[in-house]
């Protein structure tokens, strides 16, 4: 049985995976709009691959941020704004894509916004001092799941939670692909995401340097390409 | 889109949201909402309001089409407002999500806006949606909602949030009337029974595009809104 303060903070846990909480989301696809597009995802199976490519790949990385950037909160002394603006400028140097990272800055921002008025605290006023266009949404969220009390492990599964049902949500509307299958899709990457969030923990115990920065090019040229288009649906 | 690159607009001090968590009437601009069903006119009169008012009210521009510069591109052509004061923003296939749900895009879209250009107005058209959207109140601080005649005569008795609660209710198309076989003040009446004391403005936008009374609305909306910040 866990201690009641750590209910409260599942419950916020809780309230930050809810795809309702209004963080901006709904307007990214994760490189979904663009491989369809492309034919790429044609049905439930090239989504899923897609998908766990995505978890081992850059979501890991922005779960070993998010991860991080909890474990500093709790462990660096100093002003919250030198730690975040640390983490901020790793998180910056994995997003080689100009276009991802003013998304990731405006994604940063927008979960500031909505996370100041549920949990007012100073870590996260000191997210807006760290760069005028807002800190990078990895860290965002690790400040926030520092300030909600969630432990690194739980916030790197947050985090790999919204990339997996960021790009499942995108095709839902723009594929049309059955909802069940999707949702039965989201649900068994459990043990997937369980092992990515203790990797990201792990990374989060070394080194800033030794940080994973892995990436893929088709969805880098693709972010590139995408952001170019002026007929797409979503922004990323 | 690139609407938000890193280095490309100037900021202020770190604190820019203060401005924007204020609620309205406080000194910031008049942010108006301009809703309703696809085709029926939003961007047509959002082209006339910069026209009628561009000249003597600091504008700037939102736009929420499906395919995100659709409208932006025709505000443009029509070279009703500079480029730079109109802005495409992506809603994902959620056109009402973007303005009601989660208006964290859109917000970000008013605030870049306000911060380069301090305008007194900023008009927010949503995407084409059905007769349910509504825009938050956090978003917007007065709405439009815009419906035709072509889409018949029943439009404003299946109400629905937009028709019924909007600040002001738009019928554009009138001229079409006597094609479509609708009948005005059938339209009437179901408008002003289900809106009680709020205003309905009959329009054709193609007979009178510098859309008179709904300009005449938003200066009104304009004083008040000027009025209020100086009070407080």
């Amino acid at each position: 049985m866990r201690a009641p303060d750590h209910r409260v903070a599942l419950h916020a846990l809780l309230v930050l995976a809810d795809g309702r909480l209004p963080v901006g989301g709904h307007v990214h696809s994760a490189g979904v709009e663009a491989a369809l597009r492309d034919g790429r995802l044609p049905d439930l199976d090239a989504l899923a691959d897609f998908v766990v490519s995505r978890l081992h790949t850059t979501a890991l990385a922005e779960a070993a941020i998010v991860a991080t950037t909890v474990c500093h909160l709790v462990e660096v002394a100093g002003p919250p704004v030198n730690v975040l603006g640390m983490l901020d400028g790793e998180a910056g140097a994995r997003l080689p894509v100009p276009a991802l990272r003013a998304a990731s800055r405006r994604l940063g921002r927008q979960l500031a916004r909505v996370a100041g008025r549920c949990w007012p605290d100073p870590v996260l006023g000191a997210l807006g001092d760290v760069h005028p266009d807002g800190c990078h949404q990895p860290v965002a969220l690790g400040a926030v799941a520092f300030v909600v009390g969630a432990d690194a492990t739980e916030a790197a599964m947050l985090s790999l939670h919204h990339s997996a049902q960021t790009p499942v949500q995108a095709a839902l509307k723009l594929g049309g692909l059955d909802p069940f299958g999707l949702a039965a899709l989201v649900a068994g990457l459990a043990p997937a995401i369980a092992e990515l969030a203790d990797l990201a923990a792990h990374y989060a115990a070394g080194p800033l340097a030794d940080l994973p920065a892995d990436t893929g090019l088709i969805v880098e040229i693709d972010a590139v390409a995408h952001d170019r288009r002026t007929d797409c649906l979503f922004a990323t | 889109m690139g609407s938000n690159h890193d280095h490309d607009h100037d900021h202020g001090n770190g604190h820019d949201h203060d401005d924007a968590d204020r609620p309205p009437g406080e000194g910031r601009a008049l942010r108006v909402g301009v809703g309703g069903p696809v085709g029926t006119g939003k961007t047509e009169l959002v082209s006339c309001l910069c026209r009628a008012l561009a000249a003597d009210v600091g504008l700037a521009v939102v736009t929420n089409d499906i395919f995100t510069t659709e409208d932006a591109a025709i505000l443009q052509r029509k070279d009703v407002l500079p480029a730079e004061r109109i802005m495409p923003v992506q809603t994902g296939c959620c056109p009402h999500t973007a303005i009601r749900d989660d208006i964290s895009e859109n917000l970000d879209a008013i605030e870049q806006l306000e911060r380069r250009f301090h305008p007194e107005l900023v008009i927010l058209e949503s995407g084409g949606d059905n007769l349910t959207a509504i825009f938050s109140q956090a978003l917007v601080d007065v709405q439009i909602f815009v419906i035709d005649v072509a889409g018949g005569d029943k439009v404003p008795r299946k109400g629905g949030p937009g028709i019924t609660t909007s600040d002001l209710l738009v019928v554009n198309k009138t001229d079409l009337a006597p094609l479509v076989g609708a009948d005005l003040e059938v339209m009437r009446r179901d408008a002003d029974a289900g809106r009680g004391e709020r205003p309905t403005l009959f329009v054709s936008l193609r007979e009178d595009p510098l859309a008179t009374p709904v300009v005449a609305w938003v200066r009104d909306a304009l004083a008040a809104h000027r009025r209020s910040a100086t009070a407080a």
